[in-house]
């Protein structure tokens, strides 16, 4: 898998996307073969079971989730590089869901599901 | 070879002054029936002849040295300095052998499998059974030049630590710079995939 995703950046010229993850990864690992384990997801679109992010009980459609989740990467991406700390994170989502009166559970529960 | 009856006393650079009895030894061979030397006589003269005047080998041999005095002595050789380092354990305390594959990595292809730097290895390596004396543990090769001596080397044997190599590794892949991670990630990724 790496060796072709090698060959896609080495095509496509993306070594600076590279240099932007460098300072992220390279703080948290102890060995380069932990890279596989940390930063596949920068490179390939995890695929995460259905069940785990929509849940009609509590109104997490597809729909709502696609428009909300929109929403607040619309508000993430008013952070600048700087700000991108994780305090700053959790409180524009926080209110990103107190504004739109939503429940810590509909968007919450799903991010993480997603993003794990 | 037949045993002076006298006690032989030399200076270790590790262990310090060593005395041992010819007493505590039975007379033994040094050339074979098939006229093949054994390990002591060949060791001896091949060093004298190449005129080694250090030899740093491990501990296991310490008991071998007097024996091998009497032989530079009969010789008319002068003996080198000798310095016997301390053995590496594992960490359940027996002497540690390449068969120790549950301890972490210790052959150098594993290391490179894993993905170590070599300084990291090198830094690694460098401190197992040795005090560098300070506080710091992180040396550049410079560094550990430096801070060499075997003054240094303990005396007692020495524990192979792998989580001390992971740390090492870790500190020196956050030392470096982001273009040379970039690289160092791409090449390790070509080769292992």
């Amino acid at each position: 898998m790496w060796k072709e995703i090698l060959e896609v950046s080495a095509s496509s010229g993306d070594y600076a996307y590279w240099l932007q993850i460098a300072p992220y990864i390279k703080v948290r690992l102890q060995t380069l073969a932990q890279f596989r384990d940390h930063c596949t997801y920068f490179f390939v679109t995890p695929s995460v079971p259905e069940d785990l992010v929509y849940r009609e009980k509590m109104q997490v459609t597809k729909d709502m989730l696609g428009e909300h989740l929109q929403g607040v990467i619309h508000d993430l991406e008013s952070l600048v590089a700087d700000s991108w700390a994780e305090d700053a994170i959790k409180e524009l989502i926080m209110a990103y869901i107190q504004s739109h009166n939503l429940k810590n559970g509909q968007i919450l529960r799903p991010l993480r599901a997603i993003l794990t | 070879m037949k045993l002076p009856e006298k006690v032989i006393t030399f200076v270790d650079e590790v262990k310090g002054e060593v005395s041992f009895n010819t007493k505590e030894f039975a007379d033994f061979v040094i050339l074979k029936a098939d006229g093949v030397p054994t390990y002591y006589l060949a060791n001896v003269i091949d060093d004298a002849l190449q005129q080694v005047n250090y030899v740093i080998r491990g501990e296991e041999h310490l008991s071998n040295t007097p024996k091998q005095i009497v032989i530079y002595e009969a010789l008319g050789f002068m003996p080198p300095k000798f310095a016997h380092l301390p053995l590496i354990m594992n960490p359940n305390g027996k002497k540690m052998s390449k068969r120790d594959t549950n301890i972490g990595c210790i052959l150098v292809y594993q290391f490179k499998e894993a993905g170590f730097l070599p300084q990291a290895i090198l830094n690694f390596i460098a401190l197992v059974g040795r005090n560098p004396g300070t506080n710091q543990d992180v040396f550049t090769l410079d560094g550990l030049v430096e801070a060499f001596g075997m003054d240094r080397v303990q005396k007692a044997n020495a524990v192979y630590d792998f989580q001390r190599a992971l740390r090492f590794n870790g500190e020196y892949i956050k030392a470096m710079s982001d273009e040379a991670f970039v690289d160092a990630v791409q090449t390790y990724l070509r080769e292992y995939g």
